[in-house]
């Protein structure tokens, strides 16, 4: 058995994309410090969400919020599920950040898929030890009615995941087509018991990484949950077999929506990022604060209830944050409440959150 | 003052709609309204009417052509409240500014099963419609998550 093969893609679609990825970059190396600080609280948020696949709050293309609320009423499953996402997103910025100072060469690398799946399933999500890091040993079929598809033995993962991960890695192609083509070629192929989607979704986020200026698709997963139809029927374009065979398939209708949506994502990251500055603006001359206490009041506006710790990433210093949330509070302008039980989570169980009170 | 809204009607997935229509008429003495295969999925519904609300009872079925529903065994599977226009958007801005997933069609939205999961513990749509607009064909497949 063989990996399938690595599609081409409209030259077209490539330059809108980095087109799209290069203005976003503009826009966000030169927004205030504080107001990138906000962006990327938010934006990490999401991703956070979309590769856990929690349903997203943004739930129509056409009209997406662009500052939807942090997903509430959460089970644990979904927590845990956020638990590992989480844990897969720090190890996405710390890579980016090694290659960034020159430590390493790309941010994915041969034990990427492993380490993914190892963060994601060691919460054990599914309450189920799910062999975290390991490859399945045996057959995984869908119920007939969830999907016709029947994926290779496990006996033939380990070939099939390498020669995924060598073409992702080593192909002469754009990164945002290797990315998707991996997340296609890992969902076809199905290598761990559990955790697939999640993981195959990771996997795009550091592929992409390697070719982009900002190391990070910040647009691109946040879409893919908001069009989980699309995401579905662009897979199963590919897979139009009964059985797995990697020469039968054939990833470029993944590979279009992946790139679609990637641009599509950066557009919409422009617009967020410039809404937020004008909120934040908007905030500043209104109450008379400086810009980092409008950005925090903004902050909090987005989280409606807003833990200590959810503030955290607007400061690079703690006392400098607590010296901003003194201010703000000693003059009425946020208060202290106890969160609703739908907000409170393992990852943030505070029992009390800031609201403003204008 | 804002319209509060109604409960209109439940759904109930079945394992067997003969038995379930005869709790509903012949013992509790309601009036079956309507009997025949579901809309959207292959499966048979009957729609009970209890008074105050309508019972959409749905037998999903096993095999055959379609979309067969993933999640069939019997449970209380929509809460349909009724809402005049306003009270609907509201209710829709309410849920999204609340970090709920909404889901949005003409006349009408849903949370989906897997987000009431994490209030109620069970997978339930809570199903909110305009009054007097048609309401979500039985079997609509709300409970796919």
């Amino acid at each position: 058995m063989i990996a399938p093969h690595l599609p081409p893609l409209d030259a077209g679609l490539v330059v809108e994309h980095e087109q799209a990825h290069d203005a976003f970059a503009e826009a966000l190396e030169h927004a205030p410090p504080v107001v990138g600080r906000l962006f990327v609280m938010l934006q990490r948020r999401l991703i956070v969400e979309s590769i856990a696949y929690v349903q997203p709050v943004n739930s129509r293309i056409d009209q997406q919020v662009l500052t939807p609320a942090p997903r509430s009423f959460l089970t644990e499953t979904h927590e845990l599920r956020m638990e590992g996402a989480n844990a897969v997103f720090r190890h996405l910025d710390g890579r980016a950040e090694m290659k960034r100072i020159g430590a390493i060469e790309l941010v994915i690398s041969s034990a990427t898929p492993y380490v993914f799946h190892a963060l994601l399933e060691g919460p054990a999500p599914s309450g189920i030890d799910m062999n975290p890091g390991m490859l399945r040993a045996y057959p995984f079929d869908w119920t007939p009615e969830e999907n016709m598809f029947m994926h290779p033995p496990g006996r033939e993962c380990p070939a099939l995941v390498e020669g995924a991960m060598d073409l992702a890695m080593n192909a002469p192609a754009p990164a945002c087509v290797r990315a998707a083509y991996l997340t296609f070629a890992m969902l076809s192929i199905h290598p761990f018991a559990d955790g697939n989607g999640r993981t195959s979704r990771a996997l795009y986020m550091a592929v992409a990484a390697d070719g982009l200026r900002l190391g990070m698709d910040w647009g691109a997963l946040e879409q893919w949950a908001v069009d989980r139809t699309g995401y579905i029927g662009a897979l199963q374009a590919g897979q139009r077999v009964e059985r797995y065979r990697g020469e039968d398939m054939n990833a470029a209708a993944f590979v279009e929506f992946g790139t679609k949506t990637s641009t599509y994502g950066a557009h919409l990251c422009r617009a967020r990022l410039a809404n937020m500055a004008e909120r934040v603006a908007a905030v500043s001359e209104a109450r008379g604060v400086d810009i980092r206490q409008a950005t925090i009041v903004v902050a909090v506006q987005l989280y409606r209830v807003a833990a200590r710790s959810q503030l955290a990433p607007l400061s690079v210093d703690a006392d400098d944050l607590d010296g901003v949330l003194e201010g703000l509070i000693s003059s009425g302008r946020l208060e202290w409440v106890l969160r609703p039980p739908s907000m409170r989570t393992r990852l943030v169980p505070d029992e009390h959150g800031l609201v403003d009170r204008g | 003052m804002e319209t509060p809204l109604v409960a209109i009607g439940i759904e109930l997935v079945v394992a067997d709609l003969d038995r379930a229509i005869e709790l509903f008429t012949d013992v509790l003495g309601c009036d079956l309204l309507a009997r025949g295969p579901a809309a959207l999925i292959p499966g048979e519904t009957a729609t009970i009417d209890a008074g105050n609300i309508i019972i959409s009872l749905l037998a999903p079925a096993a095999s055959g052509e379609g979309t067969l529903l993933a999640l069939r065994r019997p449970r209380l599977s929509q809460v349909i409240f009724g809402a005049d226009p306003t009270a609907l958007d509201r209710a829709m801005l309410r849920s999204a500014e609340h970090g709920l997933p909404v889901v949005s069609a003409a006349g009408r939205f849903h949370i989906p099963p897997e987000a009431i999961q994490g209030a109620l513990g069970e997978r339930i749509a809570i199903v909110v419609t305009g009054l007097g607009a048609e309401p979500p064909a039985t079997g609509s497949g709300l409970d796919e998550g």
